[in-house]
């Protein structure tokens, strides 16, 4: 930064030039209408060269491609040096057309966004080379009343601040007539609470009494939440000492920090006009890549940071291909599950079997598991880094198992089956912890409370219970036959498909009021899932179709008769002949901001669409029998697992 | 295979004989009056858990019809049909409803008759 200051080469060669040009590149500064001639061709040239190219991407877009720009402007900051002050100065008037607006469409309000560089630039630390802009250009970053104000403000001239808030609102009085008087008051308010604080921090409590009362007791007159908080700060005078005050008041003390802190605080209280809202210009650009963010449908990708200089697009960030098959089950397998870490995957089976896998370094070729494993059942394809190996095969259920579910610390697994028994094992060396006996039809299905030691099963006997991972059983519900149940995950509430009628209701059950609200679906419901942030829930239907809906709390709490939920939207499979589905699907989320809903199908393939659009995105053969699940690991979003009849699953 | 997802039908609910899953509710009869291959037969509004094979013309006692035959989700058993079709118009009625055969199912009910896993028929 220093180096840019004092690089006042006249007439610039080009090596002095080009790192100049490389800070214009890197800050997107679309060239401004004004034109002014450098008198240096040669730099002008070389410096027309690097705008040309590196013009903000999102106009590059709009452009289709080659920007035309009939007049290149010449930053006054392109040469940093007095040579173009005089430059600007007489080329003002040399400004070939006077446009309001600026950009490919016409958007952008040529003064506002001079001034939102000017900004930029002062907050990037170059003040100087705003004030020069400013000059160039004619435009002001924000107006002298403004600046004065903001100058006083930092200085603590409260006195001299508030006489100029009155100025300020007398003088844009008629610019903006729209600028609610009880906004100046507030911006009053708090100058003289930071005046009140300041003078209590100095122990001049006369003058912090003064204003207490003089000054801020009228403006507390007709509004109570003033006069709370004027109390509250006539408490502050017990404060013993400025630390004591610091804590009490959470005020962080007289010094700049605070002072920038009130004038932030101000600013959001005066119209953005006058007093343009801070890091505004960062603001859009961050904007405008979470937009392409957004559009790119095939986001999939936990790298957080996008360039600037090119539209954001996802290519092949979608597993497309079985990386490994594993063949280690004798029989379909029904359910499967990541650990929350993603290092471990836990397959249910109709062999009466669990078995865990774990993720280990391709090194490691020959390893077997520990418990009972038969074979490594492993088929790698050697290219990948790692690869799952069978680590235990947990034996003990006399009839197919449904259901796993890990333990949100991964330390323990439940599994649920047919032979009305679910039972807890650990991970570590998959001995059983504990047998559950309490269902009388087969147990369905299983879901965790985040406090790890609880957890709630149902099944067909129309019982949900809630246990804990000593064995006790702590609550019971009565309902219908019930096929999935999920919690949501801040334990607050308990979904589950009512097996009524026609087993079409979804119930959702609130833990801690005791109260019931009841979505009804169009078709009977297989199975259900929850987003991780708890707030879409995944519907799948017995007639090959899946809804998404929306479960999240509305603002305000509605009373429970109203439903809250929404469906967002409806997914569904391709080409299949049965209208009705005749076994259990399950589906999930995937990618790495679970925009993608991913599902196996009766079909045999993996289908994958996007969660926002609905469109399909890729339909994905390779199972020889029923897709029954799939899970996407939860911290590798480049990876998931499926698991099918003919006895195998397949990561990809 | 997978997970087989049969529906559980509340109410008097007639039943595959052989593997007892639920086939049609006894609201949904229409009428008991016809007859199959094998025996009597009742017409049904709505059937559940079966699936349905192709399409194919049958001559029968009332006409030529399209019918697929129906069978059941968990033993694959044929169970009955349905009509898909009717070429008179009088037995226009028919379609889109489904057939069960009596030998085939077996309801729910424990009449004084016998029980419910008599092979006679039962009112």
């Amino acid at each position: 930064m220093d180096g840019f200051v004092s690089s006042h080469a006249p007439g610039g060669a080009n090596d002095s030039v080009e790192p100049l040009a490389l800070q214009i590149s890197s800050r997107d500064l679309l060239t401004r209408r004004q034109s002014i001639i450098n008198s240096n061709s040669n730099t002008d040239e070389v410096i027309q060269e690097r705008k040309n190219s590196s013009v903000h991407p999102r106009k590059r877009a709009r452009l289709g491609g080659s920007l035309q720009m009939p007049h290149m402007i010449k930053d006054t900051l392109s040469n940093g040096n007095a040579e173009c002050q005089s430059n600007g100065k007489s080329s003002n008037g040399e400004a070939s057309s006077v446009d309001t607006h600026i950009g490919p469409q016409g958007l952008i309000h040529k003064v506002e966004f001079v001034r939102l560089i000017q900004q930029a630039l002062h907050d990037l630390g170059f003040q100087s080379i705003s004030k020069e802009l400013e000059e160039a250009s004619g435009i002001q970053r924000q107006s002298d009343l403004i600046n004065e104000f903001s100058a006083e403000i930092m200085r603590g001239n409260w006195a001299k601040a508030l006489e100029l808030l009155q100025l300020i609102k007398e003088s844009h009085l008629e610019a903006q007539p729209c600028w609610p008087s009880s906004s100046s008051q507030t911006a009053c308010f708090l100058i003289l609470e930071q005046k009140f604080l300041e003078a209590l921090e100095r122990e001049d409590l006369d003058g912090a009494l003064h204003t207490l009362r003089q000054e801020l007791g009228p403006l507390g007159e007709n509004d109570h939440e003033r006069r709370r908080q004027l109390h509250w700060l006539a408490t502050l005078f017990m404060c013993t000492s400025t630390s004591d005050l610091y804590e009490k008041s959470s005020w962080c003390g007289s010094g700049e920090g605070a002072r920038l802190l009130l004038l932030s605080q101000l600013q959001i209280l005066l119209p953005p006009t006058l007093m343009l809202p801070d890091h505004r210009l960062q603001h859009l650009v961050e904007q405008a890549l979470l937009a392409q963010k957004a559009l790119c449908a095939l986001h999939n990708t936990s790298n957080r940071h996008m360039s600037l200089l090119q539209d954001h697009q996802c290519h092949d960030q979608i597993p497309l291909l079985t990386s490994q098959i594993m063949e280690a089950h004798t029989d379909e397998v029904w359910h499967l599950g990541w650990s929350h870490s993603g290092q471990l995957l836990a397959s249910g089976s109709k062999d009466h079997t669990v078995r865990v896998w774990e993720l280990q370094p391709c090194s490691v070729l020959s390893a077997e598991g520990e418990v009972g494993s038969q074979g490594n059942g492993c088929v790698g394809d050697g290219t990948s880094s790692h690869r799952l190996c069978l680590k235990h095969t947990l034996l003990g259920h006399s009839d197919a198992v449904a259901f796993v579910a890990w333990s949100p610390d991964d330390s323990m697994l439940l599994s649920c089956s047919n032979d009305h028994l679910v039972q807890l094992w650990s991970v570590a060396d998959g001995r059983t912890l504990q047998i559950y006996a309490r269902h009388t039809d087969s147990v369905t299905t299983c879901a965790w409370l985040s406090c790890g030691q609880r957890f709630v099963t149902g099944g067909f006997d129309r019982n949900i219970y809630m246990w804990d991972i000593h064995g006790n059983e702590l609550r019971q519900w009565k309902g219908g036959r019930i096929n999935d149940l999920v919690v949501t995950p801040d334990g607050k509430y308990l979904v589950s498909t009512h097996g009524g009628l026609s087993e079409k209701s979804i119930v959702i059950h609130d833990l801690e009021s005791g109260t019931e609200e009841t979505i009804m679906e169009t078709h009977a419901i297989t199975s259900l899932h929850i987003s991780r942030d708890g707030r879409h829930l995944l519907v799948n239907l017995q007639c090959q179709e899946i809804h998404l809906w929306d479960i999240s709390d509305p603002k305000n709490r509605s009373p429970p008769s109203t439903i809250r939920a929404k469906k967002i939207m409806v997914f569904q499979f391709q080409g299949l002949q049965e209208k009705h589905g005749r076994f259990v699907i399950r589906s999930c989320f995937g990618g790495s901001d679970e925009s993608f809903i991913v599902s196996g199908s009766e079909d045999s393939q993996v289908y994958i669409w996007h969660g926002r659009t609905g469109d399909l995105l890729h339909v994905l053969p390779g199972h020889s029998g029923t897709v029954n699940a799939v899970s996407w690991n939860p911290t590798n979003p480049h990876v998931f697992a499926s698991a099918s009849d003919d006895h195998t699953i397949r990561i990809w | 295979m997978g997970r087989p997802f049969l529906l559980h039908l509340e109410g008097n609910a007639y039943s595959c004989r052989s593997c007892k899953v639920h086939l049609a509710l006894a609201k949904d009869l229409i009428s008991k009056a016809f007859h199959c291959r094998s025996g009597r037969a009742y017409l049904f509004d709505r059937v559940v858990n079966v699936s349905l094979g192709p399409l194919e013309e049958r001559l029968m006692t009332t006409g030529s019809h399209t019918v697929s035959d129906v069978l059941c989700n968990r033993c694959n058993r044929v169970v009955g049909w349905r009509y898909e079709e009717a070429v008179e118009k009088d037995q226009k009625y028919k379609e889109g409803k489904f057939i069960l055969g009596r030998a085939e199912i077996t309801d729910s009910r424990c009449g004084p008759f016998g029980s419910d896993m008599s092979g006679s028929d039962c009112e």
